[in-house]
């Protein structure tokens, strides 16, 4: 229920913290966020103590202290919007929220408001089956073939989109990432252009079975390692492969299928708690 | 020429939940940030620019002075870790970012 990370920004108002303590499901024992810190880091511990109107963060590691920018960037971190932060039961408004640098390494935060929020509600997320997936790993180094590198990969496909009627009617994918070039940022990655000198090579197909996804992340990969293109003087093969066999199988593949607000009458009715003794001999 | 490289001592991107990307810059001091408003060296064109995304994808700037921070959020290109995800937690977007600098006529 609480982001590990973005557990310093949910309990900036002590109003919302006790709210939280005092409900049956709590989950403190999270906020091992000494990112908050300086330098940051997301392997340490952090100690928040509440008092009446506010509550001060230190760490429990001596090589980090807490800033008033340090902990107050972390209300940033993994949100839209610093200054509202929504959860269960209600908004906490951060925009009258202070901090104080306290001495050197404690930060004091107050000011934070709740506003509840017109009945109470959580959040429902939830992820289906949308494949099975096989992916090839390689690498290439010759300048030619990573110059024609996105006519050679339209051919690939042509070649195994004719072998395989499934992908016209959408029930397998095949797909190209190339590392060195746009693997990480995709379509949002504005040097695309800059041609490296090797490129890393993910295949993958998705399918609606292990064994569809297997054959066509083969024949792709095989079909790619042999492609005849233009200028082609390499012709023993056109990928490096690190791995022998090449291919994994990666299993199910998920996605997103919920992702909305569910009100509740009683917030923790759907959360029921049970605590059994499993040492006890009954 | 002041790159924001120089200014800021956090540019980093994640998601903002499975929908959106979000882009924080936090600078060094007051002054850079204030700077940075004057400015409006962050705005949606630029940030659209750098992304080669629609201006209305850019959801939203937000300035948060506690930080010295200036927030941009966009809409992920796909949803968090569906078929053909790139980056699932969106930890690696920042770079296009590094390239902004005072000089950048936010008009553009």
């Amino acid at each position: 229920m609480w982001n590990r990370y973005g557990a310093v920004a949910e309990i900036l108002s002590s109003e919302l913290f006790r709210r939280i303590m005092n409900s049956d499901c709590i989950k403190i024992n999270e906020l091992n966020a000494a990112i908050a810190a300086l330098p940051g880091s997301g392997s340490d511990c952090m100690l928040g103590t509440l008092d009446e109107d506010g509550f001060i963060l230190e760490t429990l590691n001596a090589d980090r202290v807490c800033t008033v920018t340090s902990v107050a960037a972390h209300t940033l971190y993994e949100k839209s919007d610093p200054y509202r932060l929504p959860g269960p039961g209600g908004v906490l408004d951060l925009t009258e929220t202070t901090f104080e640098q306290i001495d050197e390494a404690r930060v004091r935060v107050s000011g934070s408001r709740v506003i509840p929020s017109d009945g109470y509600f959580v959040k429902l997320e939830g992820a289906k089956v949308s494949g099975y997936r096989t992916v090839s790993i390689a690498g290439a180094r010759a300048p030619d073939f990573i110059a024609q590198l996105d006519e050679i990969i339209a051919g690939v496909r042509a070649r195994v989109a004719d072998n395989f009627p499934v992908m016209a009617e959408g029930d397998a994918r095949l797909l190209f990432r190339v590392y060195g070039r746009d693997g990480v940022m995709g379509a949002l990655e504005p040097e695309r252009d800059a041609l490296p000198h090797e490129v890393g090579i993910v295949i993958e197909a998705v399918a609606d079975t292990q064994d569809r996804a297997d054959t066509i992340c083969s024949f792709a990969r095989s079909t790619m390692l042999h492609f005849g293109y233009p200028g082609r003087v390499s012709t023993a093969g056109n990928l490096a492969f690190p791995y022998s066999p090449s291919d994994f199988e990666a299993g199910a593949v998920y996605g997103f299928s919920l992702y909305h607000l569910l009100r509740l009458d009683d917030p923790v009715a759907p959360f029921p708690f049970e605590l059994s003794n499993l040492e006890d001999p009954k | 020429m002041t790159r924001i490289s120089d200014v800021a001592s956090v540019i980093r991107s994640k998601n903002a939940g499975p929908y959106e990307l979000t882009f924080d810059i936090i600078f060094k001091d007051r002054h850079w940030y204030d700077e940075a408003l004057r400015r409006d060296l962050i705005n949606p064109a630029l940030i659209a620019r750098l992304y080669g995304v629609p201006e209305r994808d850019v959801l939203g700037i937000v300035a948060f002075a506690p930080a010295n921070a200036i927030k941009a959020t966009i809409k992920r290109p796909l949803v968090s870790g569906d078929i053909g995800e790139t980056d699932v937690y969106g930890a690696q977007q920042h770079a296009p970012l590094l390239t902004i600098s005072f000089d950048e006529d936010p008009a553009r």
